[in-house]
């Protein structure tokens, strides 16, 4: 009997130790963590969300038995302390090789800062202030910058749609806001036009008709609103109530289905600047916006389609260098070149940014009418 | 001079939103002394119960009634098990619970409904009328008599009704008046359901004026509401109203005059400035305290 459990163990053990060797003769599987740091909870969590359905479905779509990839995920509660708690975290004792980080800006430059320090790569799929990566050697992004994106819709106000003045409506609590509206303003001058006021408005406020009064009695031609869903549903609103005529513009922070459901309606006639259009001809946009709306019921956002790409660039530059060694990562990060990405061809510039298009769409009653695409060696 | 007229109406109409919050956080204080800094968490739990009711096809007026039964008896199992069991200790202990548990409600909204904002089904129009340069919205002028009817019926309430009678002598000197026979726990849930009735209203008007609610909106406010409050002296009802029109005006004024960014600062330098000047408020009255 005893020699019968001893033997009963020899051979199991015997099996083991074959299959090991089997298992790690046939292929050394390449263990890799990524972070994924975003806002989950908090004002912003839209953003965030989207974002990490694109990294799940991206993550989904890997089929590749020698990567064996580990996503772990932090909450960044929409703000830039958390933020720093959370790439604190994902880089001291989760030891992640690269961490896809923050879709919105303030935070995205709060992460930063620590990445740096620590020599661990992040890409950020929709951070656009210019802050975020200027001079940092290891921090990345995937979507283009706030200061192509005011000047494109500064050009498009004054070019297309003729308009000679325009007010800003700013919204101040946010890196993101500040950027575009800066380089909306010098743009629109250089242009010949006149900006009449540079109006601020806070993220807390739930109501604009003190901003809006302004607007209504200066009658401008373009009234450009750089700030997010949640603010710009309601002042559209108010907009319409208050019967102001001017056209409104904005950037990629409108571009969420959440728009027009605080908007109802009042959103029709408006441009926005974004990443990408839903409606594109491209098989691959349509296959991805098919795959998404399987998965979630609901068409993706330009945030969706962001984090999608920066998911796919990270393996690919995993791939490349064939280690999960932070180092080595950066550096194909670095090399990144005509990526086919959702979001159009992505080829890092020397800063880091991606050299892509801007798509400006306007908002019309059955969804979006796609305008132009503006490439940045245009603008 | 049309700037600064139509800065009054704006600032009238978030004003009386203030007020509606304020007058809860003032009773309150007038009863028990103490901040219930959870009283914004039920604003914005309001706002989301009547959505709930509404998108489950209830009219406005039935969704408006249920959600302030709901809210109404949540504010009274808070007050019965966060703060009743602190009462003896000292005012300190049941603010931090207060604290707390406005996090928590926060918390299980967004985990409940999500964090983010979600949209009316049933919205107030924003119709417009014109006098010359200057423009008001119907919704606003409604608001504003809607919040001074409240706190009129709320005052004879006070005045008229046993009940109310009772709440008033509390205030006055809480042990002398269990010494009289009033009620004391029935008359301090009467007064969280009180609070939590306008404060259901307030989030209403918001969430259908601004098709826009989300789990946070309770924050600011009740910060604003806190800071009415106090301008107004705490513990009076009228003061509450005034500091909330108050506070509702110098925001919108700021804000016309190109000083947005500092406009939510703004509450709180009133609340500095009458805390070391005036610390009873507008209308409070000096209390001698005898040790």
């Amino acid at each position: 009997m005893i020699f019968l459990v001893t033997r009963r163990k020899f051979v199991a053990t015997l099996i083991s130790i074959t299959s090991g060797i089997i298992y790690s003769a046939h292929a050394i599987a390449l263990d890799a963590k990524v972070g994924v740091l975003l806002p989950l909870t908090g004002t912003q969590a839209f953003y965030g969300k989207e974002a990490k359905n694109g990294i799940d479905l991206a993550m989904e779509e890997i089929n590749d038995p020698n990567l064996n990839l580990k996503l772990i995920v932090e909450d960044t509660q929409s703000t830039p302390l958390e933020a720093a708690k959370g790439i604190n975290k994902l880089i001291t004792s989760d030891k992640v090789s690269v961490v896809i980080a923050e879709v919105i800006s303030s935070n995205a430059i709060a992460a930063a800062s620590i990445s740096e320090k620590a020599k661990v790569p992040i890409l950020s799929p929709a951070a656009t202030n210019d802050d975020v990566t200027l001079g940092k050697k290891y921090v990345f992004r995937t979507c283009f910058i706030d200061s192509f994106q005011g000047v494109v819709m500064a050009n498009f106000a004054a070019k297309n749609l003729n308009a000679k003045t325009a007010i800003i409506l700013e919204d101040a609590d946010s890196d993101y806001s500040k950027g575009l509206s800066n380089n909306f303003l010098s743009t629109f001058q250089s242009n010949g036009g006149k900006v009449l006021k540079n109006l601020k408005y806070s993220q807390k406020d739930t109501s604009f008709t003190a901003q809006l009064g302004d607007v209504r009695k200066l009658k401008p031609d373009v009234v450009f609103i750089p700030g997010f869903h949640q603010q710009v549903g309601v002042i559209l609103r108010e907009a319409k109530d208050l019967q102001i005529k001017s056209k409104m513009l904005g950037g990629d922070g409108w571009f969420t289905p959440e728009l027009r459901s605080i908007a109802k309606g009042a959103e029709n006639g408006g441009y926005t600047s974004t990443h990408y259009s839903t409606d594109s001809d491209e098989p691959k946009v349509k296959a991805f916006v098919e795959a998404y709306k399987k998965k979630y019921k609901t068409s993706p956002s330009a945030h969706a389609a962001l984090g999608y790409d920066s998911f796919k660039i990270i393996v690919e530059s995993i791939h490349k260098v064939k280690s999960s060694d932070s180092q080595k990562i950066t550096e194909a990060l670095s090399k990144v070149k005509d990526f086919p990405g959702i979001t159009g061809s992505i080829t890092m510039d020397k800063n880091h940014n991606p050299i892509k298009p801007a798509v400006i769409l306007k908002y019309v009653p059955e969804g979006y009418k796609f305008i132009t695409s503006i490439h940045p060696e245009k603008y | 001079m049309s700037d600064f007229l139509q800065a009054i109406i704006d600032g009238v109409a978030i004003g009386s939103l203030y007020a509606l919050i304020a007058i809860g956080y003032s009773m309150v204080f007038g009863i028990l002394q103490f901040v219930n800094f959870a009283h914004g968490e039920l604003f914005m739990l309001g706002a989301y119960f009547v959505m709930l009711f509404l998108t489950m096809g209830a009219p406005v007026w039935a969704a408006l009634l249920f959600a302030i039964l709901a809210v109404g008896t949540i504010a009274i199992v808070i007050e019965r098990i966060a703060y009743k069991p602190l009462r003896k200790h000292n005012r300190l202990a049941p603010l931090i619970t207060a604290v707390a548990m406005s996090l928590f409600l926060q918390n299980v909204v967004q985990v409940l409904f999500s964090p983010n904002s979600l949209s009316y089904p049933v919205n107030i129009p924003g119709t417009i009328v014109t006098l010359g340069d200057l423009y008001v919205r119907i919704r606003d002028i409604g608001i504003f008599i809607l919040t001074i009817l409240l706190a009129f019926c709320l005052e004879l309430f006070l005045n008229k009704t046993k009940a109310g009678q009772g709440i008033k002598a509390l205030a006055m000197h809480s042990e002398a008046s269990k010494l009289c026979g009033v009620p004391f726990d029935r008359t301090v849930s009467l007064t969280f359901f009180i609070g939590a009735l306008l404060a259901v209203i307030a989030g209403t008007i918001q969430g259908m004026a601004t098709n826009q609610i989300f789990p946070l909106m309770g924050v600011n406010a009740g910060l604003k509401a806190f800071a009415a409050a106090v301008l107004g002296g705490i513990g009076d009802l009228r003061g509450a109203v005034l500091g909330g029109l108050f506070l509702g005006i110098s925001e919108s004024m700021l804000v016309s005059y190109e000083l947005s960014t500092y406009k939510d600062g703004f509450a709180f330098v009133i609340l500095i400035l009458v805390l070391l000047i005036r610390p009873q408020g507008l209308l409070g009255r000096a209390q001698l305290v005898k040790v």
